[in-house]
């Protein structure tokens, strides 16, 4: 009796379970694909150029000796820090700009705003190398040649970044908006109290999003930063990776120092991530 | 389920990821697509040149951003390469201070490869803005007379500075001299070397003396034995980049332009070169690694070979392989007919720019450093770095006279200053690296079976296309 019940639930069960095979080695060559360099560049950092330029890939005695070397030869901790300040003083600034554009543009209602959204869209469509000798010629003009304002301004406002704020607006309640407009508060207040907690997912998701953009960006940082005091850490990376002869285990350990960063930042919001792209609302 | 879909497509934008970033390699591919954005950016520069004009006079008022002040004592200088012209510039700045101006400071910005000063050159050039770059720029031989034509208003001449040019070499002061005025002061000395594993030549036979002088006929023959008897290649280069067939010609005291015209297809001695290589390819004494990295990291360091032709710059590569000290030596190159050959490659000189505000200060400094003023720059820089002086008054100073352990105690400096010396004249191109280019694809689809001559002919009218001529 209770093997006649049971019987199809099992063979439900496991024909689930076979469905699912294909997904799994698929999602196991993923994950070992995206692992692995991670593993070799752990490993890496850990051996000597010559036994990482040999293939070795199980792990050495040499992390200590690179890490002198790397200390010792390059200022780590000056560009380390300076791409923490561009990162983060560039996240800071591009998040509350477009996020207050994104809901303007999906919340206040005007004739134009679509059209304005529409030449907004149109300069996603200029490839950043046909902007770049203006924008170096303004920098320089304005004197911001090797500071944080050459660094940052141009990236501030991304139509990537009002778009992706004006497409998740829409699941913004709009009755909190009315809400607070007839409890008096400003409309200022209102993106401050009202809109700001509530889009905290996609606020997570922008977040990291443009602190990957900012840290790993390697040209304009090349273009207006030509002092090594304002060096960042890709521009080390490479000056280490340059020349006739490159120590790897060196280089290793210096993008190990480049890509922690990164990696902390998207473990911690990865949850939110995921969330903010999707369009989630709390 | 929209989610799971995101997800979904996030693991595939990631593994896609992974594969591509798995097949970059080689710094002479970052280099070309470097170079690839550097023209781009020069093209929209075209557009945007109007406006430059415009505002050009706006530009001089602003402060220098990058060269140091008037009146004070620091020279800014933009170079490459923290293990080989770095060391070298830090000598010099140590040599001016202590004999010349204790309170001098020489700021040293490095950069990641030699294309980072070219485009920054392009950058400065195309927007007509010089106030971001430096006092003084190591700029690389084979691109300079390219970026003087382009860029005019970005350089200062050396005309005035007290150097004795007659020390220098004249085929690398070839580069550095346009219309017969001196803009550059050579930094390192690109005279190539054949060096050989003596040990593994012996075991096949032969002796260093053997090689010295050698025609290329014979050098296939022992490495054909080499290879037999110990499994190594007698000679290497990176096939992409292809160098061997510069070299050889210039042994032959040829070029692969005549007029400014690529001469391919006329030129005898460059079929004949070219024909060696893919017989030396095909007959395994001569490994064509696939790019820079294998070149160096697999072939020269993963001890594959018993020879390797390049400028002296590649000896820190080789010296790489701790286990082979002592078993290395070096002499001049063989030649088609026999006797010896001598060429050069690669190589940079450093250059003072337009933006610089203390033009006579720079000169001062480069000619009583690296203008051979006084030996103790190249010294230092050949200690500390491994740089090669192509001075004749530097190379007589004892560091040169002494041996290599290395390199079986020879004295290699000394006999690299002196073989400097002999490297013949041959004329020079803008377009010596796309020459290389068509010629090495040209070679490789040889080696692969395609009928040579036709394929030397397919990269002169591809070469001629990229220069514009028909």
């Amino acid at each position: 009796m209770t093997n006649t019940t049971n019987m199809p639930i099992k063979r439900n069960k496991s024909s689930i379970q076979r469905r699912l095979i294909p997904t799994y080695i698929f999602l196991i060559i993923a994950s070992f694909l995206s692992v692995f360099p991670f593993y070799w560049m752990i490993s890496a950092a850990t051996n000597k150029t010559l036994d990482v330029a040999r293939g070795k890939l199980t792990f050495g005695s040499a992390a200590g000796e690179n890490l002198h070397n790397l200390l010792a030869n390059y200022d780590l901790w000056t560009a380390l820090g300076n791409s923490f300040k561009y990162a983060i003083v560039q996240t800071v600034v591009a998040l509350f700009i477009c996020s207050l554009a994104g809901y303007g543009f999906e919340l206040y209602h005007d004739k134009y705003k679509d059209l304005v959204f529409s030449i907004l869209l149109l300069a996603m469509m200029v490839p950043q190398v046909a902007t770049m000798i203006p924008l170096f010629k303004m920098m320089s003009k304005m004197g911001f040649l090797n500071t944080v304002w050459g660094f940052m301004l141009p990236a501030i406002s991304t139509p990537f970044l009002i778009m992706m704020f004006r497409q998740n607006s829409r699941n913004f309640p709009i009755d909190i908006l009315e809400a607070a407009r007839i409890d008096g508060l400003s409309e200022i207040m209102i993106f401050f109290r009202m809109y700001l907690p509530v889009m905290k997912a996609t606020y997570a998701a922008a977040a990291v999003i443009t602190f990957m953009n900012a840290w790993n960006s390697y040209l304009w940082p090349k273009v207006v930063l030509n002092k090594t005091e304002a060096q960042t850490m890709p521009m080390l990376i490479a000056n280490i990776s340059g020349g006739y002869t490159v120590d790897y285990g060196l280089l290793m350990m210096g993008v190990l120092f480049c890509s922690v960063p990164t990696m902390v930042i998207f473990f911690i919001l990865q949850r939110q991530f995921t969330e903010g792209i999707t369009g989630a609302v709390k | 389920m929209k989610k799971k879909l995101v997800s979904m497509m996030l693991v595939g934008a990631m593994t896609v990821t992974a594969i591509t970033g798995c097949g970059s390699s080689g710094t002479t591919e970052t280099a070309e697509t470097t170079e690839e954005t550097a023209e781009t950016t020069e093209e929209s520069a075209e557009a945007t040149e109007e406006t430059a004009e415009a505002t050009e006079e706006t530009a001089e008022t602003t402060e220098a951003a990058a060269a140091s002040e008037e009146g004070s004592n620091t020279l800014t200088v933009w170079a490459w390469d923290a293990n080989f012209n770095i060391p070298a510039l830090e000598a010099a700045a140590e040599d001016y201070k202590a004999n010349v101006d204790s309170t001098f400071e020489l700021n040293i910005v490095e950069q990641s490869q030699s294309s980072d000063v070219e485009d920054a050159i392009t950058l400065a050039g195309s927007s007509g803005d010089y106030s971001a770059l430096p006092d003084i720029v190591l700029f690389q031989d084979h691109y300079i007379q390219r970026y003087v034509a382009d860029y005019p208003d970005a350089w200062n001449t050396l005309e005035g500075a007290d150097i004795d040019w007659d020390d220098f070499g004249a085929e690398k002061l070839s580069y550095s001299t346009i219309d017969g005025v001196h803009y550059g002061v050579p930094v390192d000395n690109g005279t190539a070397i054949m060096a050989y594993r003596v040990d593994l030549l012996e075991e096949a036979g032969y002796t260093l003396d053997d090689m010295t002088g050698c025609t290329w006929e014979k050098f296939i023959e022992v490495g054909k034995a080499v290879y037999e008897k110990t499994g190594k290649y007698l000679l290497c280069m990176d096939g992409d980049g292809n160098d061997l067939i510069y070299m050889m010609l210039q042994a032959e005291g040829q070029s692969q332009f005549t007029d400014g015209v690529p001469n391919f297809t006329e030129n005898e001695t460059l079929k004949e070169v070219c024909s060696l290589i893919v017989q030396m390819a095909q007959e395994n004494v001569l490994y064509l690694a696939n790019d820079w990295s294998d070149y160096t990291d697999q072939a020269i360091q993963g001890d594959m070979v018993a020879g390797v032709m390049n400028g002296n710059w590649i000896i820190p590569t080789i010296e790489q392989v701790s286990d082979n000290s002592g078993k290395w030596e070096i002499t001049s190159l063989p030649t088609i007919n026999g006797g010896e050959g001598y060429a050069a490659n690669g190589g940079s000189s450093l250059y003072i720019t337009s933006n610089s505000k203390n033009v006579e200060l720079a000169q001062k400094f480069l000619a009583a450093t690296f203008g051979a003023g006084s030996t103790a720059t190249y010294d230092a820089a050949l200690t500390n770095g491994g740089v090669i002086t192509c001075s004749a008054k530097a190379g007589e100073s004892d560091v040169y006279q002494q041996g290599v352990e290395y390199f079986n105690n020879q004295a290699i400096y000394a006999k690299i200053v002196e073989m400097g010396a002999n490297v013949p004249v041959v004329e020079q191109s803008d377009y010596h690296y796309s020459a290389r280019s068509v010629l090495a694809t040209a070679i490789i689809n040889a080696i692969n079976g395609a009928d040579l001559d036709a394929e030397i002919e397919q990269a002169e009218s591809d070469l001629k296309f990229e220069m514009g001529i028909n």
